[in-house]
């Protein structure tokens, strides 16, 4: 399965990555020998094999439903770029024009 | 004996003992590291800071006595700069520490430096951090082995005694066989990963590196322990693997798997693990060959599922809540785009468009979905093996370290480098690293042990048991 610059455009944009000048050619020589390997499953017979996402499966974790403290705010916001009000600021998202 | 050069084991004795304090000990560590410090195994040191610690924790009566040990940069230490060698978490200062960090200094010990690592974990060499390669000890010309090159370097360089690393595909047991040092994995669950940087969650799990087992197996029994803040460490007891007692080999049956014998092992490599097989022989243990079938699809099945559950993990950095964060961004994505374009380095985004590709609508059961049925089979492999012997015996690395900038056109090849450590960490089962001979350039040679899940004291057994047998002394930058 070969990929092209548009699906590697598209699979930049997908993952919130912008791509430098010559990045999405340079990226094109190497990532389709790693799909084209990693391709090879398809030879493996999988036919009744179920997926495996979890290697201790049967152990579900949970505990009581009991409020514990959890961090204060400020040190929760520490590493923060830009704070004000005990809130983090991004760029404006709705358009109010 | 310069105490650098002591084990940890014989440094707690020396301590409780106090045949020298644990800042006399912590000076002489310092002076060492500064002396090596070209070998850049850190990323963050502080020799004042480690002083501090040393003279604030004052425990000799506790298990670690106060020594020093080296943490990965992958591994949360509250406040204390956390960057995972990405430009992106440059200045992250953690408000929490990891639970093995909190067992560690629990019992006595205390964070000795974070250690040098390829970006996010991703990588087999150490070349890939934002901090500049780590050199391996024992030819400044090569490479230390990755993820954990840092960690490895520097208990190989007798800058500590000891460190802990992360192991998603043999990030721990590869450079502990480049620097001649002992790496464990443990099984998947048995160490908390409350606190380290999720890089692939259903195969990521801390581990050990010391230069003898005995001081592996030390270390990770501080460390182990079960977690109720990460859903995946399981509760079972510690079991201590020493001492032996009258453990013995006489009995014990070795795999051998015909698929981890082909072609494309080094000579050096092949024929000391075939002595070390000998030696295990004639000390009664029963070697025998076994079939793990789907070996050869191991390494795709990794490379779809890795970077899968790292694309996912890493769409958390975004410029908002910590980290990088673009000064000039147009919009919020704009923002994210330009924060994470300019924060990743290349292997990372590398991986991350790889991941997306394989996740993506119509690509997901092809691929995800594929890898996971795969993982499956890789892990029947190993339980049936398992029914035949007590243990497994492979090589680590089908070669010993090779030249810094070897694989920087070939990305692919590199991964293929991974063939020996990644089922281990597909199947959730212990392995170690344990250094058995050097090469005729004087490199090491590490060989594997795998043990089935919840074995390591078995394992830890076997491997000292093992180490007890090999007569090379692995000691590099003699002066």
């Amino acid at each position: 399965m070969s990929i092209d610059l548009q699906d590697i455009k598209h699979l930049f944009e997908l993952a919130a990555l912008h791509p430098e000048t010559g990045e999405l050619e340079a990226l094109s020589e190497q990532l389709n020998p790693i799909l084209a390997y990693v391709s090879k499953l398809n030879d493996v017979n999988t036919d009744s094999v179920e997926p495996l996402n979890y290697i201790h499966q049967g152990h579900a974790a949970s505990r009581a439903d009991v409020e514990e403290p959890s961090m204060a705010r400020e040190e929760g916001l520490r590493n923060a770029p830009r704070v004000a009000d005990g809130y983090i600021l991004v760029p404006k998202v709705i358009d109010n024009s | 004996m310069t105490i650098t050069d002591l084990s940890l084991k014989d440094a707690i004795a020396q301590l409780k003992s106090k045949e020298f304090t644990a800042e006399e000990y912590a000076q002489a560590l310092i002076a060492r590291i500064e002396k090596y410090a070209h070998l850049n195994c850190f990323i963050d040191f502080d020799a004042q800071r480690l002083l501090d610690a040393v003279r604030a924790i004052n425990r000799q009566d506790s298990p670690l006595a106060g020594v020093s040990i080296g943490i990965k940069d992958m591994i949360l230490t509250k406040g204390i700069q956390t960057t995972a060698a990405s430009k992106i978490l440059r200045g992250f200062v953690p408000p929490y520490s990891a639970h093995v960090v909190e067992q560690l200094e629990r019992a006595g010990g205390v964070c000795g430096g974070k250690t040098n690592l390829d970006e996010f974990a991703m990588g087999s060499s150490n070349e890939h951090s934002a901090f500049g390669p780590v050199l391996n000890p024992w030819d400044t010309t090569r490479v230390p082995g990755g993820s954990s090159g840092g960690s490895a370097a520097a208990v190989a360089a007798r800058l500590l005694p000891a460190a802990l690393g992360t192991d998603t595909g043999g990030s721990v047991r590869q450079p502990a066989a480049f620097c001649g040092v002992v790496g464990m994995k443990p099984t998947y669950g048995r160490l908390s990963r409350y606190g380290v940087v999720a890089f692939a969650s259903s195969l990521d799990q801390v581990g050990v590196f010391a230069r003898t087992v005995e001081d592996c197996s030390l270390l990770y029994e501080q460390i182990a322990g079960w977690d109720k803040r990460d859903a995946t460490s399981v509760q079972r007891p510690v079991e201590s693997a020493f001492p032996l007692g009258d453990f013995s080999l006489s009995g014990l049956r070795v795999g051998f798997p015909k698929q981890y014998y082909s072609d494309g092992i080094e000579e050096s490599v092949r024929s000391s693990i075939f002595k070390t097989r000998d030696a295990l022989q004639a000390a009664g243990a029963e070697i025998l060959e076994v079939d793990l079938p789907h070996t050869e699809a191991a390494i795709a099945a990794y490379y779809i599922l890795n970077p899968a559950e790292a694309a996912s993990n890493l769409s958390r950095y975004d410029g908002v809540r910590y980290g990088l964060s673009e000064e000039k961004a147009e919009s919020l994505h704009d923002l994210y785009r330009k924060t994470r374009s300019h924060g990743f380095g290349s292997e990372v985004k590398r991986r991350i468009l790889v991941g997306t590709y394989v996740l993506s609508k119509g690509y997901y059961d092809a691929y995800y979905r594929k890898a996971q049925r795969v993982r499956r089979l890789i892990l029947q492999d190993f339980v049936s093996a398992f029914t035949k012997c007590d243990v497994l015996l492979t090589p680590v690395t089908p070669t010993t370290a090779f030249p810094l900038g070897a694989f920087e056109a070939d990305p692919l090849t590199m991964y293929l480098n991974d063939v020996f450590t990644v089922p281990v960490n597909l199947a959730g089962l212990p392995g170690i690293s344990i250094p058995c001979g050097l090469d005729e350039k004087q490199l090491p040679i590490g060989l594997q042990l795998i043990a089935p899940a919840w074995q390591e004291a078995l394992l830890l057994r076997v491997a000292a048991a093992t180490e007890a047998l090999i007569d090379t002394e692995f000691k590099p930058l003699e002066n």
